[in-house]
């Protein structure tokens, strides 16, 4: 059954370690073996994906957060300054595309 | 392994270092004096037959034949090591499995590759693999007064201490590239003991005729540098966020890089450190 980007719900990476250092994210990829450096609105997002919540309730909650316009895009990755997005173990395709397309203006 | 240790039935003693409990047998009771001076520093005795590594030294003492080559073999537990006519090569080979398997088991401390040195209670960590200069910046320092920690691997506690890894530096020569080793005596310095928080990161790399303009590092993005220079972060990738995460803390960061290792450690002692280290 078809189901829109928006309505996806982003799955918790199970294989990341993550680490709060001041204001930023240090997450650790244990699939690739690389590390991450997450700003502020990177690391939201990223505490965001628990598995339970879909792209439009994290993009609301963002919103709410970061007092800054979110648009909601369709199949296409984000140009964000210092946003890397990471891909989600075990996802579809579809999944990480949907959560890739939200965009910070 | 069984043929293995008839070789090796002269000699051989355990020790503890860092956590890691290592065994040496050798085939020749004359290697045991030079091989504890191939340890790493801190290391100590002890008396338990088990261990989590053993080391074999299979070294030839018979008469010298024309058209023969007896070889001298180490092996880390049942895998060959090394395999070489020269008895200093294979302690040299020793030192090097023994440095490395430490850096990667031991859950007590954190090891990066670094050159460290002390100033007014603080350290001083240097980043880097080898090639890229820090043997010589640690050498300046020593000369500027500074104290001696390492040249090879910054070693951090939970609580983000440095401790000291003094073994003799490394220098090269410029035109050979080979390298000799140096006490930090004989080069008017002298070794730290006691451990140090990090007071100063220095992330850089040696290019000639260039002029040294650092740019300040944003914690994160240390801890980060710190963790590719890591010999355990495949191994225990969430000790070493943890350790870092605590050493980076409170420092100040620099990266750039540098042309001759005078005027930049010059600059870091009167500029950075002198006031922040009060």
């Amino acid at each position: 059954m078809y189901r829109k980007p928006s309505d996806v719900i982003a799955p918790r990476r199970i294989d990341a370690i993550s680490r709060q250092l001041d204001d930023e994210l240090l997450v650790y990829d244990v699939r690739t073996n690389l590390g991450h450096r997450l700003n502020q609105t990177a690391a939201a997002v990223w505490l965001a994906c628990d598995g339970t919540t879909t792209i439009t309730e994290i993009t609301r909650g963002l919103q709410e957060k970061l007092n800054s316009r979110i648009a909601s895009g369709s199949n296409h990755f984000p140009s964000t300054q210092n946003v890397r997005v990471l891909a989600f173990k075990g996802a579809s395709d579809r999944t990480t595309k949907a959560l890739c397309a939200v965009r910070f203006l | 392994m069984e043929r293995l240790y008839r070789l090796v039935q002269a000699d051989g003693f355990c020790f503890d270092v860092f956590g890691s409990r290592i065994g040496v047998r050798v085939s020749a009771s004359r290697l045991l004096g030079r091989i504890q001076t191939h340890l790493p520093p801190g290391w100590h005795p002890y008396q338990s037959p088990l261990v989590e590594r053993l080391y074999s030294f299979v070294v030839s003492d018979r008469e010298r034949r024309l058209g023969v080559r007896r070889f001298h073999c180490l092996f880390g537990n049942a895998q060959i090591l090394a395999r070489t006519l020269n008895e200093e090569e294979l302690l040299d080979a020793f030192e090097s499995d023994l440095n490395t398997y430490v850096a990667q088991t031991t859950r007590r401390r954190f090891f990066a590759h670094a050159g460290v040195v002390g100033w007014k209670g603080r350290a001083i960590v240097i980043p880097g693999r080898s090639y890229c200069g820090k043997s010589m910046l640690v050498k300046e320092f020593l000369k500027q007064g500074a104290t001696y920690y390492s040249d090879e691997f910054a070693v951090f506690d939970g609580r983000g201490h440095v401790y000291p890894f003094a073994r003799p530096l490394a220098i090269r020569e410029e035109t050979t590239q080979r390298q000799t080793r140096v006490s930090a005596e004989e080069l008017g310095g002298s070794t730290g003991v006691k451990p140090l928080p990090v007071g100063f990161l220095l992330f850089t790399q040696y290019r000639d005729s260039t002029r040294w303009h650092p740019r300040a590092m944003s914690p994160g993005r240390a801890a980060l540098k710190l963790l590719a220079n890591a010999l355990s972060a495949r191994n225990q990738p969430e000790q070493a966020l943890a350790f870092l995460e605590k050493a980076v803390r409170g420092a100040q960061i620099l990266n750039g890089v540098r042309g001759e290792a005078k005027d930049v450690v010059r600059t870091i002692l009167t500029d950075y450190c002198s006031a922040a280290f009060e």
